[in-house]
């Protein structure tokens, strides 16, 4: 174990919590154990603890057991895992956080757009309908086909039926049927199913 | 060798902390400012800075035609507009009114003044900036230039069916016609939504954000037929000019149904031109045809005869004698030729419109029967056509203590009471569709988000038998198709039945000799009658000016341009015209 630097010049201070941070918590607990088997402690300067064991006077065996726990679930491990979590935990929300910040956005620009489209179909069929107005047409037929006004009429009395009228822009009369949303997927579901992708 | 050192606090440690207490100081008393002493005017900037809310257009809903035409409909626009607020940044507002000058191809001096005013709130540049315009200006993102997004009612047409249509202000409120009586229906509700805004004033894409979605307005299908108006106003505005008439209405209906195909007045607003400050335009902007009063003249001798056949009285062939005048409560009434006409049918009294023929049959059908009837037939009362301004029309009972029995006589031929140009050609109507008043009907369907409403014709009842509907019909038939001389009416290869009027204009002491009301009801094709059309010409001046002389060849005018567009065929050889 780490002494604290300059720790034997002065009277006795206490340690630094996180001074030893570059030794593990397992490696400080054998220490101590051994420390306390052998009942020798190096001295530091003015006979402060330096907690380290001289080589010569290493730990006995420890009982049978103690090692075989030590390696199966070290504090180390523990640790590593925690922090692996924490991690991993953080990672997923920063990933979320994006993608939320990414379909809002995506959102926000579609709603834009189809605030635009729906305005430029209006525009359109605001334009459909002045193409069609009766003076344009009459227009048109005189001015760009070189139609004239009937002089005589001659009706002729034919069997087929004359064409339906259609009127322009169609929509005003004909009310679209909405369509259905596909069913989400399995994936779709379990994504929606998550929180923050709702 | 180290220098011991001491534990007192030197000049040093005196500076540093007198020095960090001031800064602390000089922090707590600036948040102290911020926060508590200017803490709502701040509050309010970083709202305006931070919060925004944008209106989400609700169109207003169209007006369309019985072919699904838009007669009038709205287009998005924006309005732009300088937020002073931000312009308060003067070096920005600069440069930004320079760019902005330069798109909209103003003097940035100008501009710059107008925005930098010390007066509160934004400033109207322009209203109803074209949506592409708009949307160019948007993409330069100007610092503190704004569009709010706004609507411009445009009219494919024209100023066709002006009065009926109507306009709408600058509030969006209709002021007349359908666009006034359809308020509620065509118009939209505003969306919003409210978002956090970037220092620039632009939403932040996935702030928290609150959205009311927008209502689109409902679409008013009316049973106008725009080729059939056009045809309407065109003969009625050539009409006018060649009569040199001081104004006039034509009503086109289906008289089995009640559906109104066309109505005119002249004169009448131009949409794409209203003058908001004329002081004329309360009368231009009225339906003539429901709005205003007339007395019907002859063509209510068709009601007369019907009621007297009706009821049993009276058959075509029944006869009097006319004499040329006949003595009522003291007046005597004269017919309008001033002439005696001796031994006279039924027939031929409708034929030649005879006075003294229609006081005849009053009087066999007598005073109480004869209003019972004008009643049944929907005069003085509002047909309920759905136009705000619909007059119900006049006359006086023998209920009334101004009634006296000159007026059953003058009444049975059309003077003496007032009526609408709808509700006389709705009366008429029942005549030729077999004894059934229908009401009238201007709107065919209105369509919202919500629901579909389809207007069915109504039956308001049976006013006369069918067997005396058909009689009197086939009287009507023989006014226009039986005459040795020939009628005005007439249109060559169909059969038409019809009835004109002609009456003086009524003013405060009485009547003027020498204004008259010209008018024509009739009906073509007179075997199965798609249309009904009245046809009210006021004042003419050249020289012609009884109903048969004006307005019944205005019908003939009209009428075979309406039936080469309904595609119904003549029912009679055609002789070409040499």
């Amino acid at each position: 174990m780490a002494a604290v630097p300059g720790a034997g010049r002065g009277p006795l201070r206490p340690r630094i919590p996180g001074a030893q941070s570059t030794v593990g918590i397992a490696d400080r607990v054998t220490d101590r154990v051994a420390g306390r088997a052998t009942g020798r402690v190096t001295p530091g300067v003015n006979g402060a603890s330096t907690g380290v064991a001289r080589p010569s006077e290493r730990a006995r065996a420890l009982p049978s057991g103690w090692g075989v726990a030590r390696r199966r679930i070290s504090n180390t491990m523990i640790v590593a895992v925690a922090m692996l979590t924490v991690a991993t935990a953080g990672i997923f929300q920063v990933l979320q956080t994006s993608r939320v910040a990414e379909v809002g956005y995506q959102l926000r620009a579609l709603q834009t757009e189809r605030e635009s489209l729906d305005a430029e179909i209006r525009l359109l069929e605001a334009q459909v309908a002045e193409s069609s107005n009766l003076e344009h047409l009459r227009e048109q037929a005189e001015s760009r086909l070189g139609m004239v006004p009937p002089v005589d009429d001659l009706s002729i009395t034919v069997d087929t039926p004359a064409p339906e009228v259609v009127p322009l822009p169609r929509r005003y009369v004909e009310i679209p049927e909405q369509e259905t949303p596909p069913e989400p997927t399995w994936w779709e579901e379990f994504i929606g199913s998550l929180p923050g992708f709702q | 060798m180290t220098r011991k050192r001491t534990d007192q606090l030197t000049w040093r440690h005196w500076t540093l902390t007198i020095l960090v207490l001031a800064s602390i100081a000089a922090v707590m008393v600036r948040l102290y400012q911020v926060q508590i002493l200017n803490h709502e005017d701040y509050l309010e900037q970083a709202a305006v800075t931070r919060q925004g809310a944008a209106t989400l257009p609700g169109p207003r809903g169209a007006i369309l035609d019985a072919t699904g035409y838009p007669l009038a409909t709205s287009v998005d626009t924006w309005d732009v507009y300088i937020d002073r607020f931000l312009w308060r940044d003067r070096e920005k507002a600069l440069a930004s009114a320079s760019a902005f000058a330069d798109f909209m191809g103003m003097n940035p001096g100008e501009l710059f003044d107008m925005g930098t005013d010390a007066d509160a709130g934004d400033v109207l540049v322009q209203r109803q900036m074209d949506y592409a315009t708009g949307l160019e200006l948007q993409e330069r993102d100007l610092w503190g230039i704004r569009l709010i997004p706004s609507a411009k009612r445009i009219y494919p047409e024209g100023s066709l069916a002006g009065p009926l249509i109507g306009y709408i202000g600058r509030d969006g409120e209709g002021l007349w016609g359908v666009e006034s009586d359809f308020n509620t229906t065509l118009q939209g509700h505003d969306g919003w939504t409210t978002m956090e805004r970037d220092a620039l004033g632009r939403p932040i894409a996935f702030s928290h954000q609150q959205t009311k979605e927008p209502v689109s307005g409902g679409e008013v299908q009316l049973t106008i037929d725009r080729f059939i108006q056009a045809i309407v106003e065109q003969t009625l505005s050539e009409a006018l000019a060649q009569y040199n008439a001081r104004s006039g209405s034509i009503i086109v209906m289906n008289p089995h149904t009640g559906e109104i195909l066309a109505m005119a007045s002249s004169p009448a607003v131009d949409l794409t031109q209203v003058d908001l400050n004329n002081e004329d335009l309360d009368k231009l902007v009225k339906t003539h045809a429901v709005t205003d009063l007339y007395e019907p003249g002859s063509v209510l001798k068709t009601l007369t005869t019907a009621v007297a056949i009706d009821l049993g009285l009276v058959g075509p062939e029944s006869s009097y004698e006319d004499t040329g005048a006949v003595e009522v409560g003291g007046y005597t009434i004269r017919n309008w030729d001033l002439m005696a006409h001796g031994i006279v049918s039924v027939r031929e009294y409708l034929q030649q419109s005879l006075n003294t023929g229609a006081v005849w049959l009053a009087e066999m059908i007598g005073a109480d029967k004869f209003y019972d009837y004008l009643g049944k037939f929907g005069l003085g009362e509002s047909t309920h056509v759905g136009l705000s301004g619909e007059a119900e029309g006049t006359y006086r009972t023998p209920a009334d203590p101004d009634w006296y029995p000159v007026d059953l006589a003058t009444n049975s031929y059309g003077q003496g009471l007032a009526v609408t140009p709808l509700q006389m050609l709705t009366a008429v109507n029942s005549i030729a569709n077999g004894g059934i008043l229908m009401r009238p009907y201007i709107v065919s369907k209105v369509v919202t988000p919500e629901d579909v409403r389809t207007y069915e014709p109504v039956e308001v009842r049976r006013v006369i038998s069918e067997e005396a509907a058909r009689t009197t019909y086939d009287l009507m038939h023989d006014v226009v198709e039986g005459q040795e001389w020939g009628h005005g009416a007439q249109v060559p290869g169909y059969e038409v039945a019809g009835k004109t009027g002609t009456t003086l204009v009524s003013i405060p002491t009485g009547y003027d000799i020498d204004s008259t009301i010209a008018s024509f009801a009739g009906f073509i094709p007179y075997d199965d009658p798609a249309i009904s059309v009245l046809v009210k010409i006021d004042q003419p001046s050249g020289g012609l000016n009884l109903g048969g002389q004006v307005a019944a060849p205005v019908f003939a005018d009209l009428a075979p341009q309406i039936m080469a567009y309904l595609r119904i065929p003549p029912s009679k050889p055609m002789v070409a015209q040499p």
